[in-house]
């Protein structure tokens, strides 16, 4: 479910809202942020391991 | 630039390179897991830069710098959803990896289907597709070496004929120092020597890109403003997306899944101490990933805002042509990182490819055969495998290109196989071996036909991914799973949670 949805954030979006911007704040910020929240997201999730032994 | 310059900049390289394989040869210990796995004990920075460097190749800073300056932000759009894949995948699958290495005593991804569909023959046709697919991509690391020495340089020195092709002596100094030390690092010490020489190379790639990135904002554009400025007025058709949907799909499909269909970055998943290097190894190569990504696919567009390169010039030159323009200090010190990118590459894919050989193919073959002696063929294998590959670079034949790029395309066949092994007790032997093997050879025929045979436009590695999938699925579904899947399942997971990475 988390594929499909990062699938269509980061395919979906540009291809349909950003392609036809030519600025830095459109598709290039864009994938660059979605890499950080994903970054974020996964250091987040990752702070909940542990090694029990 | 002149080649004293060059020869004394790789000197230095390679001799810090030695010494630090030199160094790991001597906590060395005995036994398969130590050679090819460190005996599961790096920590959790070597694990990251180890990942890093064996990911990014010289396509970073040559290939993927010149497609930005040719295509604009479809290629930052291409490397960040692999690095948002990397992490998915990492967090889902490095756990489950690392439980079943440690409780199976698994050295090699092939191994590790061998055992969930308890059945030799998966990890012989996946060692074989990774052989066919990886041998053609490492000899294309050496090529690339050899051409940027051959191109960096003014200098023709002598010339000869071998195989009929006529080579440059810089070409071959450039394939045999390439290989010579990846040689090294991988005999030497197996994955000891090849980790801590990847950190060391990985701490190369990213300070030299750092330290070019801000040169040229500043030498070129007055500064990152300036260069923000001069991309969105005269070159703004380069923040366009203007890349063909079925292209960026094609490309971007088997990179998405490169995590786990890769065996040189698979088998990282085994190597960590512990469940704190594990999310370390993460974290580390998500940071490096970032940096190493943004710092590249700026670099291409900033080269197209210098105007150093003419309207026809292939892509693949735009890198070449911006170290000619730069101070020579640093263009030898971004020489030497985009041979340390290579070099990194290739000796973790020799690394793995021997793993693969000796573990997956000659043990099965011969059970019996001990510890020692499968130690001793693995190396046997590196030499033959980087012997292989100098032969491939100096043939340069046309069909090098097309079994390189095959390579992504084709090892993408064994990802359902791979995913279901973990998360669809229904998947069964027989679907696994069917649909990497037709999967294969169907994705291999649709590479070797070319592009103007693609069905509808869209590339191979759609299709191959579509039909695995189809294959994968229908025939798990009409046959078995093999005896001893719910213990497998149930173990790793009971595992999974033990350590606490659920």
């Amino acid at each position: 479910m988390i594929a499909v949805i990062l699938a269509v954030l980061s395919v979906g979006v540009p291809f349909t809202l950003l392609g036809d911007i030519a600025r830095f704040w459109a598709s290039y910020l864009y994938w660059t942020l979605l890499t950080v929240i994903t970054i974020v997201i996964g250091f987040l999730h990752l702070k909940g391991w542990g090694d029990k032994r | 630039m002149n080649l004293v310059y060059i020869a004394i900049a790789l000197a230095i390289w390679f001799l810090l390179g030695v010494v630090i394989a030199y160094k790991a040869r001597k906590y060395l210990g005995k036994g398969m897991p130590e050679f090819f796995l460190a005996n599961r004990k790096l920590s959790g920075f070597i694990s990251g830069m180890t990942y890093s460097a064996t990911t990014f190749s010289a396509f970073m800073m040559v290939g993927l710098v010149g497609l930005t300056y040719s295509t604009g932000v479809g290629a930052v759009g291409f490397e960040m959803i692999y690095i948002i894949f990397t992490i998915l995948l990492l967090i889902i699958f490095a756990p489950r990896f690392w439980v079943a290495g440690k409780k199976y005593d698994i050295i090699t991804p092939p191994e590790l289907m061998a055992k969930r569909y308890n059945s030799k023959w998966v990890g012989i046709v996946s060692s074989v597709i990774c052989l066919t697919m990886l041998i053609p991509y490492a000899s294309v690391q050496m090529m690339g070496v050899g051409y940027l020495l051959e191109g960096m340089t003014s200098i023709s020195l002598h010339s000869f004929e071998v195989f009929g092709v006529t080579i440059s002596s810089l070409y071959l100094i450039g394939v045999f120092l390439v290989a010579g030390f990846s040689g090294i690092s991988a005999f030497w010490a197996g994955m000891r020597s090849v980790s801590w020489t990847d950190a060391f190379q990985a701490i190369i790639m990213l300070g030299a890109s750092i330290i070019l990135v801000i040169f040229v904002f500043y030498h070129f554009f007055g500064g990152p403003i300036g260069f923000a400025t001069e991309i969105t007025t005269d070159h703004s058709q380069l923040l366009k997306l203007n890349w063909d949907f079925r292209v960026f799909i094609g490309l971007t499909l088997p990179w998405a899944f490169f995590a786990l269909t890769n065996p040189q970055v698979s088998q990282r998943m085994f190597v960590s101490d512990s469940v704190k290097s594990i999310k370390q190894m993460i974290i580390y190569f998500s940071i490096f990933a970032l940096i190493y990504t943004v710092i590249t696919t700026l670099l291409g567009l900033s080269i197209a805002g210098t105007g150093l390169l003419g309207a026809e010039a292939p892509s693949d030159t735009a890198m070449p042509v911006l170290l000619g323009n730069v101070p020579v200090i640093l263009a030898l010190v971004v020489f030497v990182s985009i041979f340390a990118a290579a070099t990194s590459t290739l000796s973790s894919i020799t690394l793995t490819l021997s793993s693969l050989g000796s573990r997956d193919l000659v043990k099965k073959v011969k059970p019996s055969i001990s510890e020692k002696l499968e130690v001793f063929s693995g190396k046997i294998i590196i030499i033959v495998i980087l012997l292989s590959c100098i032969v491939f670079a100096n043939l340069r034949l046309d069909m090098i290109a097309v079994l390189s790029s095959m390579a992504s395309g084709g090892l993408l066949v064994m990802a359902p196989t791979i995913i279901g092994s973990f998360f669809w007790k229904r998947s069964t032997t027989e679907g696994a071996l069917s649909s990497m093997a037709i999967g294969g050879v169907i994705t291999a025929s649709m590479y070797i036909a070319g592009e103007a045979y693609y069905p509808l436009g869209w590339w191979p590695s759609f299709w191959g991914l579509l039909i695995t999938i189809v294959i994968f699925v229908s025939v798990s579904l009409m046959t078995e799973p093999p005896e001893g899947t719910e213990k497998f399942l149930n173990e790793v997971e009971e595992g999974v949670e033990e350590y606490g990475m659920i």
